[in-house]
């Protein structure tokens, strides 16, 4: 969490705490107001109208809500949905849910570089179509949706767009009006703001309406019940003011990190692969198979690098990945990718201590390697017959 | 750098070294210096308004860095 964010959430933590929605206390006063100015501050970032902005607990939660809400409240007539393959999981498990209840859903593959192929997309689309819902920026590999025409396409047939844009917005400059998305999840943490929080666009012209997760006494619009977390709407609100304000520089930056990473891996390191592609991505996220090493080995020894950085910005993840096999990379080079981030907070000096540490140990884990002995020797691993024993 | 820059330069240096955190340390370090580097030019009413926002972000650096928060009554 960027400091000048807690800074700006401590008064609220005390001596000016106080329920939001109790219109008639002091103090509630003071925090509808500062709540309202948050609202205000995430509108801002993303070219919405305050009305529009829905305080969530997080993306999580706004993407279920986006899905379910606009399943049930349109589902007489509209029973069709369509998302990708390599969406985040919350996505894929809200329109799973949606299976069980009779929904029709069809997950679009990606291409090779992890776009979506709009011909496809268009193909699928039918008159009981009710959402399309795309990401923007994925998680796993930073590759970039082509968000505009998805918006596009979903206004000229009149079937409503879902855009999760957890890891985009605060990022990558955009407007909700510019890409025509109807419905867009917001999260907190991923802007540096705190955990706990988000947030769900949701359009007013023309109107789009969801059919509520929680029942209760009709905060939001209606659209979601609870008493307001307001330090951390405060602080979301301060995270987005701060990220509009550094965009440029924070790009900047991270462009230049991520050369400086890209460029130190690739020139060192021969038989690596960056994932996705290599064009409309995010730079500041960055995943890398590196072939003929075996992939827990190195991110454990990469791990003790994040560690003692002490910064989750440069941490590197392994992870099974459903993303890499809907790109088509083979199960090994899968295994060993890495995914590296870097953020507002990475230092050039994490950066090269990031690149000396993967040339070290993957030329230390390939020197142990048969396989890659073998691969020097020129031998085609994939014309092996390995014996039975 | 006229006076006045100068000073607030060197203040928010100052506070910002004083950091705890590595990386909160080095980006307010960073940040302070590339703003003072693009703003370098400016004349009139623009400088006097980067002049106040530089102050406000002295007070708040103040707070961060060392931990101590105002809490309001």
């Amino acid at each position: 969490m960027d400091p000048r964010v807690l800074d700006a959430m401590l008064p609220f933590l005390s001596g000016q705490f106080g329920n939001p929605h109790s219109k008639t206390h002091e103090y509630g006063w003071e925090a509808e107001s500062a709540s309202e100015a948050a609202r205000e501050q995430v509108a801002s970032l993303v070219g919405a109208d305050s009305k529009e902005i829905v305080f969530t607990s997080g993306a999580t939660e706004s993407n279920n809500m986006a899905i379910k809400g606009i399943a049930h409240f349109y589902g007489e007539k509209k029973r069709h949905i369509i998302t990708t393959q390599t969406e985040h999981k919350c996505v894929l498990d809200s329109c799973r849910v949606l299976q069980q209840e009779g929904f029709e859903v069809d997950y679009l593959p990606v291409k090779q570089d992890g776009l979506v192929d709009l011909e496809l997309l268009r193909s699928l689309i039918r008159p009981d179509t009710a959402l399309v819902s795309v990401m923007y920026v994925n998680n796993e590999i930073g590759v970039i949706q082509p968000v505009r025409e998805i918006g596009q396409l979903c206004r000229e047939n009149k079937v409503f767009f879902h855009c999760d844009a957890a890891q985009a917005v605060g990022k990558i400059p955009l407007d909700v009006n510019e890409l025509k998305i109807d419905l867009m999840s917001i999260s907190g943490h991923k802007l540096y703001g705190p955990k706990g929080i988000g947030a769900l666009y949701v359009r007013r012209r023309p109107r789009v309406r969801i059919e509520p997760i929680f029942s209760g006494g009709g905060q939001e619009r209606g659209m979601r019940s609870g008493t307001l977390p307001h330090s951390l709407v405060v602080g979301f609100g301060a995270a987005c003011d701060i990220a509009g304000r550094e965009l440029e520089a924070d790009t900047a930056h991270i462009a230049r990190l991520s050369a400086r990473l890209e460029q130190g891996l690739v020139s060192r390191i021969p038989h690596v692969v960056i994932n996705g592609s290599t064009e409309s991505r995010y730079k500041g996220n960055l995943n890398i198979s590196f072939a003929y090493v075996e992939g827990e080995s190195l991110l454990m020894a990469l791990k003790d690098m994040a560690v003692s950085s002490g910064s989750a910005c440069t941490s590197a993840s392994l992870e099974p990945s459903y993303v890499l096999r809907a790109l088509g990379v083979d199960e090994e080079m899968a295994h060993t990718s890495i995914r590296f981030g870097i953020g507002r907070f990475t230092t050039e000096a994490e950066v090269d201590y990031a690149v000396e540490n993967c040339v070290k140990h993957v030329e230390r884990l390939r020197e142990m390697s048969p396989l890659w002995e073998m691969v020097q020797e020129g031998i085609d691993l994939k014309s092996i017959q390995w014996s039975q024993h | 750098m006229s006076a006045p820059p100068l000073t607030l330069y060197k203040q928010l240096m100052r506070e910002a070294k004083r950091f705890q955190n590595y990386n909160f340390r080095e980006y307010a370090i960073r940040h302070v210096r590339d703003d003072f580097r693009r703003n370098a030019g400016l004349q009139g009413e623009s400088a006097a308004r980067e002049l106040e926002h530089g102050r406000l972000e002295l007070e708040k650096l103040r707070r961060m860095a060392t931990g101590k928060h105002a809490m309001e009554d």
